[in-house]
């Protein structure tokens, strides 16, 4: 590790202390220095962290300019030889400034090395190799072990947001799923958007992200930019996330237990009716539709409301009556009105009313718990100079906080290596993983719908109930308001998810010389994965799938297998002030898919579950199929890094990609990058500057390429069309997708311009990037007109642009002894746009694309206002039913139309109308009184504005305490009115309340536009956790006999802030399924309406 | 030296590695699990695209399309989609969901339906394989190859005629397209051209396709080439009035007001009466001596072509049906198998009924549906004669429910089960119906027992919801109705001097439903229940549906003797389908028609007593003559032909298709009608109150719910220009001129058909 002058200039204000040890060793010490006389002397020491006073394990101690090197055992503890003294010790360990100190005796020492807050040294893992940080190029995102380990996160996805600037991450709280994961924003419109994953060096293929135990991560880099991606070639467009995992380390051995225990419980952000409220609401919504024809005029009419609410079943309409009163006879008790209630249309005797008293069934209290997440993880790493070996075992449990949704992960992960010989090494690596998920009552895919079972539970009315008389699960057998039971249809549906995944790599070092060296690296990944669901003879199959009636029986298993093959040379020479490095790689990979499904309806034993569907009434089964494909990539890639004189940087790299998805002749591509950086604090006008530490410019450009296609899409396959004769089954065939045989890569190229600095002796320092990228030969599945025989074709047109600004800011507020504060920023703003489409600069109204807006946009009419009872706005709704059939009422949405512009009549282009009153209005026909898509404009999109994240760190002494803020601001969300009518919402228009911020409900029928008024603000402030640490003091660590107790406590998600989304009761930040489609506004977690508030507490201990 | 060597070993292995990996087929794509297209080049290839053609005959019945294209837009039903039912503007624009629709007729779900262009594609691939390549047994047995090649001509043909009834020009495609063009220019043939086309390709298939007993059941047969060949021949003749509506070179005048009248111009032949004659002669002698020959080879029963249980298809098999969309009894029927028996279906399930779930017997629907208008039942001028209605609507549904456990339909509970949570009788109702009704009420199930106040009223087997269509003249007292012994839902109701229209509310009239809100519940469409679907709350049918059938021949050569001027021949037609219409003797009634329904007072005294067994045939009651279209005599009258009808030729032309509208209600022939015979629009704009504009065409009812309920007046828009479709916007938005560029506004406007 290179000493950085501007530390060694200042090591010596910095304390060394020396210790006496105890009297018997001072002795020891003596009598072996006398004994050793001239030829043989020692010095023992002790390294500690200068803020926790913990020993340091691992740490080097060189002799400087004498032969000699030791490292600090588990107590940190060393010993060294000495020839004689006095004597320079070089002592150094990763993260920590380097320390020099100057030995005149065998005195036993102890050195106390203080945190590095220069990161420039440290070594990163960029894209086949490592590099110095401060010779970087391209843009990067570190985050490390300690970040990771900030919150205890089941996944490596969830570690990461909000972390890296640029990387916008959306959450998903379902057990056992990841968010989805976008670099710098979305390029592709039909190809995929996520990044490439590589572990260890090995591209993810088969194996999948979640099965990756974020506890055995040792650091987390994602490259941004295409300088740094393009050494991936045609993966690269989406960003590539390197994860490292832990390995053994030199000279030290530790074992390390963590447990941490979540506590999660499901907040309501929506303040929803309860019965009697909801009853009212309703009631009311007849009356102002003059509908409420009950035999007490407007006043509440038990036979009314049982009738029209009751859900014509007896439970609901029993749950009705318990808001009126009843004589002995079961007739309504009455009462006399007051002249108010009378003047407000009441009848002059009426029902006794009390909605406080009616029954209400809180439907989300049944459906949730407190969820408990268990996370343990035993690791043991072990080093010496030949072999070095990280072993660990972990166990994830996760309790959902609805009762329904579980998931359980067990990993084994074993990585090592061995240096037999001075020029080999040889290392492998092994990731096991089981996981086993229940995934809840219903898989609904469907835009619409609740997507789990608290969604089911708040679509169900209070005042249906959920159990009978004796308190048993109520099955009204498909009527009624408690017709979708959740509770029923919970105890009668079975969704399980689990997966096999095994992750390996070999890899063999040969070292030439000191500057060849060849790797070869294998990596098999194999996943299988099984779906087993079935339907008990209750369920009431709410979304009326097929599969999902009672008694079917559905199995699928699939296994999906990668293999990849990598060859590397690596040159690297020094001469004078040049610096080489010469990389050559040549790789292929291998996908191989298949599947197989059943599915079986009438289960003759339902306990047998999907285990035995040959068991059926059907004697056969209704559906099943198997499938397979396969795919292969090869390349051959080359890079260059020069330095000159350390200040001037240069990167490039080449490569080549083939794919076997895409069209012959088109398969095979080339993927440059070029990237320069300046570092000007080595210039001697910048080195004069005393607080600038650091100053680099990077500048870098490269192309990367998406071949996201599935297999088999340019050849134009056939897909079966059978049919029957004699009530028999004839193979048919058609074409199904018309042959492209031009289809080639989705290609972006991209600059990037950043800034690196540090100043005022590193206590600020950050990073500033500006991008663009233009991403061309967009795979586009681009609608043709179908009298060609085909609707769409997979073709590279169009193109999409994304620019943008990232700041990472790091600063040491406050640093002395026993108190620092630390802030952490990431900001970060995306513009994305499309620039032309299959027609050019021609928006595509079908697929909701639109040139200068983002892919996802939302395109409809404008809110303008609501209708009111004034004689223009009755002029107005008059003319409107008049002209283009709209009935429009008081109290409801007038949508944005063109002008009514009023000309004499005979001026051309001019219609006129007349009104009940007699009045003539000859209007200009400029599309005023009709609705048509004309009036549709494009209102905003889901993308935020900009995204940041803040950390604040506050340590005293060994107390740690921090918290997260994430912010979405500037995001467009539909969903103003997605509880309206079951939340308490009290600003609804009434003659009396015309400037309302809602619409009136009424059961009357107009032309409705009220939907309109879902459109609003979705920014989001989120505070993500508070967390307090306490580390034991040595002392007490010494006496239990161990290395490192640590304890912790977190609160997570405690507070959420935001525009109106928020304040009306909605959480914009489960955006999990409201992305993929144009219209972006259905779907979605019904999770929106909550928050999953968690307290965590944690334990770690090194041995 | 040592080390060297080793250097050189490693070199070789690295070699080695590298060219391994890079072997130069690594990245060929080899098909495994799919097929390219070459293989159509194949015999079995070929053999097996024939076969996939075949499911443009599902078209119509595999999705909802079908109904919304082929169903909605007629007089005799409507959707209950209230937008759709109004033809509300948004709805009906070509960036709406009628354009939505017809992009799925074009072709827009090609992947998943096989839509029309897809399939014509298909097919015309399929003729130049046989014709070009011809493999195996395609060129060695030319028979054979012309055989097959006549049911491409078919399926194509039948293909073009669904595009041509509901878009009127289109663009026609006869060769296979397999790569993109570098324009997208595709003009519009006009009617004329197509009709040319198919009338041509389906003589050249009536030449060489086999008679029904020669070939599987289910493929294209001589007598269907020769029925089809009738409807078009006639349709031809039908549209030469329209003639003036286009102009000189084809094209539609656009600026005239009956410019989608022109569309229905398909050129002036003046042998297409009689060769429509001909080819239905022909048909209808070929099939004289089927079933028997009691009705010419008509079904027997007219229940005998839709009845279906539980396991039993044996419907499908009748020689009445001349070409049918078939479908297997396994489940493996395309992506949604029959879907038709989930479109025509009422909300029957209630516990109030004693039906609290559905059943495999009485069906289920899914999405908004279709029901039949006032008008779809009232055209069954004589319910108590022609078996027909109650054949074909559900009017009586007997208590019943679902067994979750064994899959299968039970009868519902006995009426003094704690479970049974149907009606209760109150004192006022339980008087009436002992004192009025029970004594002569003999049903079976009911054991003669007395009403009592607070008991249940539906038992076991008993009717549970029974419908009563009368009118505002034959309106049932609200008393009466409700102390049936069972739910009675009429569509008028009065008390005392005021008159109620479709009061529901489960039990008691209390809800005003009238005739916007809540249309979910009237009698409905029988004919294509499927007990033998998926599950009990699926569709995925499993039944064949009739494309052509005999009756229709018959009334195809009505209308063309009545076109000849030759109308007692017509008359014999048309009574060859009402002798099999009427009730035959020793047949049963249903309850609600010998006891409540208008006229069932002077049925004689057996037949109102239960089982209701009608004692005479019928067919005397409802045999035609010319007095049903002379305009004056009460049975012309009863028809309710529209205004414009005031000849006889006219009326005679409006009783075929009311006939038609009896026979194949809900079958999706009524639209083809009378569409091309240009009557479309004065049908719907009298007879469809939700889509009429017609202002107090009605009766007024007294509970006229601030302007949406019944007070006389059409709620819709309906116009001439809703009896074609519009063009889907996205389409014509891809289209370009032969030189590649995007059409201008104005040639959009142009392409598109007229009024949208």
């Amino acid at each position: 590790m290179a000493k950085i002058p501007f530390i060694a200039g200042s090591y010596k204000k910095l304390p060394i202390i020396f210790v006496r040890k105890y009297g018997i060793l001072l002795l020891f010490a003596v009598l072996t220095t006398f004994s050793a006389y001239a030829q043989q002397q020692e010095i023992s020491g002790k390294v500690l962290d200068e803020g926790s006073g913990l020993a340091i394990i691992g740490a080097t101690v060189r002799l400087k300019g004498q032969s000699g090197i030791a490292a600090t055992n588990a107590e940190g503890n060393f010993r060294v030889s000495v020839k004689s003294f006095p004597v320079s010790l070089q002592v150094s360990s990763i993260g920590y400034k380097s320390q020099e100190i100057v030995v005149n005796d065998n005195d036993p020492v102890t050195i106390s090395l203080p945190e590095d807050l220069n990161k420039l040294s440290e070594l990163v893992v960029v894209g086949y190799g490592t590099q110095k940080r401060s010779d970087l190029t391209g843009a990067l995102t570190l985050i490390t072990e300690k970040q990771i380990k900030e919150r205890p996160v089941q996944n490596a996805v969830q570690a990461l947001q909000g972390k890296a600037a640029g990387v916008d991450i959306t959450s998903n709280v379902r057990p056992g799923e990841v968010g989805i994961v976008r670099v710098r924003g979305n390029r592709s419109i039909n190809a995929s958007n996520d990044p490439l994953y590589v572990v260890d060096g090995i591209p993810l293929s088969a194996g999948s992200i979640a099965d990756i135990n974020p506890n055995d991560i040792a650091s987390i880099e994602i490259l941004k930019d295409a300088s740094a991606t393009a050494i991936y070639g045609s993966r690269g467009a989406n960003g590539v996330i390197l994860i490292t995992n832990k390995k053994g380390t030199k000279g030290k051995t530790t074992i390390e237990y963590d447990a941490s225990y979540t506590f999660e419980k499901i907040h309501s952000t929506t303040n929803w009716m309860n019965s009697g409220q909801l009853l009212d609401w309703q009631r009311q919504a007849y009356i102002n539709g003059g509908t409420y024809t009950g035999t007490y005029g407007t006043a509440p009419d038990p036979n009314f409301d049982v009738q029209t609410f009751g859900g014509g079943e007896t439970y609901g309409q029993n749950s009705i009556k318990t808001a009126y009163s009843w004589n002995e006879d079961g007739t309504v008790k009455l009462r006399a009105a007051t002249a108010a209630e009378i003047a407000k249309g009441y009848a002059a005797q009426v029902p006794v009313y009390n909605p406080e008293k009616m029954f209400n069934q809180n439907w989300a209290d049944l459906v949730t718990r407190t969820g408990i997440t268990q996370n343990h993880q035993l690791s043991l790493s072990s080093g010496s100079e030949k072999s070095q070996v990280y072993l660990s075992l972990g166990y994830l449990s996760q309790l959902s906080p609805m009762v329904d949704q579980d998931y359980k992960r067990y990993s084994l992960n074993v990585k090592g290596d061995i240096t037999p010989r001075k020029w080999l090494t040889i290392g492998t690596a092994l990731n096991a993983t089981y996981s086993i998920q229940n995934y809840g009552v219903s898989e609904n895919s469907a835009n619409t719908g609740a997507k789990d079972s608290y969604g089911q539970a708040i679509a169900l009315l209070p005042y249906a109930p959920a159990y009978n008389e004796a308190g048993n699960i109520l099955n009204t057998n498909k009527v009624g308001l408690s017709t979708h039971n959740i509770l029923l249809n919970i105890a009668n549906a079975t969704n399980e998810h689990s997966q096999y995944s095994v992750q390996s790599n070999t890899t063999a070092e040969v070292r030439f010389t000191p500057w060849l060296k060849y790797l070869s690296k294998f990596g098999a990944q194999l996943r299988a994965s099984e779906y087993g669901s079935f339907y008990g003879s209750d369920y009431t199959n709410p979304f009326s799938a097929v599969g999902t009636a009672p008694l079917i029986g559905y199995d699928q298993q699939s296994k999906n297998f990668s293999w990849v093959q990598e060859n590397l040379l690596f040159f690297d020479k020094t001469l004078g002030a040049n610096v080489f490095g010469v990389t050559l790689l040549q790789s292929s990979q291998k996908n191989v898919n298949n599947s197989i499904n059943i599915r079986s309806q009438g289960i003759t034993f339902p306990t047998s579950k999907w285990y035995n569907l040959a068991a059926n009434s059907l004697g056969k089964p209704m559906g099943y199929g198997t499938g397979y494909s396969e795919s292969s990539l090869m390349s051959y890639m080359g890079r260059v890094n020069y330095s000159l004189l350390n200040r001037y940087l240069l990167t490039a790299s080449g490569r080549w990609d083939g794919a076997s998805v895409l069209s012959k002749g088109n398969k095979w591509d080339f993927f440059p990058s070029l990237a320069v950086a300046w570092k000007l604090e080595e210039e001697e006008l910048i080195k004069k500057i005393q607080w600038i530490d650091q100053l680099k410019l990077r500048l870098g450009w490269g192309v990367t390429g998406n071949s996201s296609v599935s297999a088999y899409s340019t050849t134009g396959s056939i897909s079966a069309a059978g049919y029957v004769f004699n009530e028999t089954q004839y193979a048919g065939y058609k074409a199904e997708v018309m042959p492209n045989s031009a289809l080639k890569w989705e290609k972006t190229g991209q600059y990037n311009l950043g800034l690196d600095f540090s100043v005022l002796k590193n206590r600020l320092s950050g990073t500033v990037e500006l991008y663009r990228s233009n991403t061309s030969d967009l795979l586009m599945s681009r609608s043709i007109p179908v009298p060609l025989g085909y609707s769409s074709i997979l073709t590279n047109i169009g193109k999409t642009k994304n620019q943008g600004i990232e700041i990472s800011l790091s600063s040491l507020n406050i640093n002395t002894k026993n108190f620092k504060w630390r802030t952490d920023l990431s900001w970060s703003t995306n513009k994305e746009q499309i620039v032309e489409l299959a027609a050019g600069k021609v928006d595509d109204k079908a697929n909701g694309w639109y040139i200068g807006q983002p892919i996802a946009v939302y395109r409809d009419y404008t809110y303008d206002r609501l209708w009111q009872n004034t004689p223009e706005d009755t002029r107005l709704i008059e003319l409107y039913k008049k002209i283009g059939n709209i009935t429009a009422i008081p109290g409801q949405v007038k949508v944005k139309d063109q002008e009514l512009v009023v000309v004499p009549v005979g001026t051309t282009g001019s219609k006129s109308v007349t009104l009940a009153s007699g009045e003539v209005v000859n209007y200009l026909d400029n599309g005023f009184g009709s609705i048509t898509d004309d009036d549709k404009k494009i209102l905003g999109s889901n993308r935020p504005d900009w995204v940041a994240g803040i950390t604040n760190t506050f340590s005293y002494k060994n107390w740690e305490l921090s918290f997260f803020v994430y912010a979405r601001i500037g995001v467009e969300y539909y969903g103003a009115l997605q509880t309206y009518g079951r939340r308490v919402e009290t600003d609804v228009w009434s003659p009396t309340n015309t400037t309302a911020k809602f619409p009136q409900p009424t059961t009357a029928t107009f032309t409705n536009y009220n939907y309109v008024r879902n459109y609003t603000d979705g920014s989001l402030i989120s505070v993500k956790n508070i967390a307090l640490s306490y580390n034991l003091p040595k002392k007490v660590l010494d006496k239990l006999k161990i290395n490192k107790l640590q304890i912790y406590g977190q609160v997570l998600n405690p507070f959420i802030f935001g525009g109106e989304a928020v304040k009306l009761g909605l959480n914009p930040d489960d955006v999990t399924g409201w992305d993929s489609t144009a219209g972006a506004q259905s779907g979605g977690q019904t999770a929106n309406t909550i928050v999953n508030r968690s307290v965590v507490i944690g334990l770690k201990v090194g041995l | 030296m040592k080390r060297n060597i080793f250097k050189i070993n490693i070199a070789i292995v690295l070699t080695l590695l590298v060219s391994l990996a890079s072997c130069k087929d690594f990245l060929e794509e080899k098909m495994v699990s799919t097929i390219t297209q070459d293989y159509f080049d194949t015999e079995i290839g070929l053999e097996q695209l024939i076969v996939g053609n075949y499911n443009t005959l599902r078209w119509k019945f595999g999705f909802m399309e079908g109904p919304y294209l082929f169903e909605s837009g007629d007089d005799i039903v409507e959707p209950l989609s209230k937008d759709w039912a109004i033809f509300s503007p948004d709805v009906w624009s070509a960036s709406g969901a009628a354009g939505n629709y017809t992009n799925n007729l074009m072709g827009y779900y090609a992947t998943q339906l096989l839509g029309s262009y897809p399939l014509i594609n298909n097919c015309n691939r399929a003729v130049e394989s046989i014709k070009k390549g011809a493999p195996g047994k395609f060129s060695s047995n030319p028979e054979y190859a012309n055989l097959r090649l006549s049911e491409v001509y078919f399926l194509r043909a039948w293909t073009y005629y669904m595009l041509v009834t509901q878009l009127g020009d289109v663009p026609m495609p006869l060769t296979s397209s397999n790569s993109l063009p570098s324009t997208f220019y595709l003009p519009k043939a006009t009617t004329e051209e197509v009709y040319k086309k198919i009338i041509g390709d389906l003589r050249f298939a009536y030449n060489h396709l086999p008679l029904p007993e020669a070939t599987e059941r289910g493929r294209i047969t001589k007598w269907a080439a020769g029925h089809f060949l009738a409807k078009l021949y006639l349709q031809r003749a039908q549209g030469v009035a329209f003639k003036q509506y286009r102009n000189a070179d084809g094209t539609v005048n656009y600026s005239s007001p009956n410019a989608d009248l022109g569309l229905l111009y398909k050129g002036t032949v003046a042998t297409d009466l009689d060769s429509a004659l001909v080819f239905s002669t022909a048909v209808i002698d070929a099939y004289a001596t089927k079933n028997g020959g009691t009705y010419k080879g008509l079904a027997t029963n007219y229940w005998d072509l839709f009845k279906t249980a539980r396991g039993d298809w044996s419907n499908e098999t009748n020689a009445e049906i001349i070409l049918q969309a078939s479908y297997g009894n396994n489940l493996d029927n395309g992506r949604y198998g029959m879907r038709t028996d989930a479109a025509f279906t009422c909300d029957y399930s209630n516990a109030i009924w004693n039906i609290p779930t559905k059943t495999w017997a009485y069906g289920l629907r899914k999405g908004d549906g279709f029901l039949p208008t006032d008008w779809g039942y009232d055209v069954f001028t004589d319910k108590l004669s022609d078996s027909r209605y109650e054949k074909s609507f559900q009017i009586e549904y007997k208590s019943a429910s679902f067994d979750n456990t064994t899959l299968a339909d039970g009868s519902g509970l006995v009426y003094t089960d704690a479970k049974n949570k149907s009606l209760q009788w109150q004192a006022k109702d339980a008087l009436y119906f002992n004192t009025n009704i029970q004594p002569t009420y003999d049903r079976e199930s009911w054991g003669g027992r007395k009403a009592v106040s607070g008991q249940r009223k539906i038992g076991k087997d008993d009717l549970g919801l029974v419908f009563l269509e009368n009118t505002k003249e034959t309106a049932i007292d609200s008393l009466q109705a409700v102390s049936q012994p069972y739910v009675l839902y009429p569509r008028w109701i009065k008390s005392g001097t005021k008159y109620y229209y479709r009061k529901t509310g489960a039990d008691r009239y209390l809800s005003s439903t009238g005739l916007s809100l809540g249309r979910s519940l009237r009698p409905s469409s029988r004919k294509f229940v499927d007990p033998n679907r998926s599950t009990v709350d699926n569709h995925f049918g499993t039944r064949d549906v009739a494309i052509f059938r005999l009756a229709e021949t018959f009334l195809i050569r009505a209308e063309v003797y009545g076109r000849l001027n030759q109308y007692s021949k017509a008359i014999d037609d048309i009574n060859v389908v009402r002798a099999r219409a009427a009730y035959q003797a020793g047949e049963n009634r249903a309850e609600v028609l010998a006891r409540l329904e208008a006229g069932s007072e002077n049925l004689p005294a057996p037949e109102r007593k239960y089982p209701y067994l009608s004692g005479t045939n019928t067919y005397n009651k409802i045999k035609v003559d010319a007095s049903y279209w002379d305009g004056a005599s009460a049975k012309s009258k009863a028809e309710n032909y529209p205004p414009e009808a005031t000849t006889d030729a006219t009326r005679f032309i409006h009783f075929i298709y009311n006939e038609i509208s009896r026979e194949f209600n809900t079958e999706q022939v009524i639209y083809e009608g009378i569409h091309h015979a240009g009557i479309q629009a004065e049908r719907v704009i009298h007879h469809s109150q939700m889509a009429s504009s017609k202002q107090a065409n009605w009766p007024v009812s007294d509970n006229p719910l601030s302007g949406s309920g019944q007070d006389g007046n059409g709620k819709g828009t309906f116009t001439l220009k809703n009896t074609f479709k519009p063009f889907p916007q996205s389409f014509i938005d891809m289209l370009t001129d032969e030189k590649g560029v995007l059409l201008s506004a104005e040639a959009k406007a142009k392409y598109q058909n007229p009024g949208y």
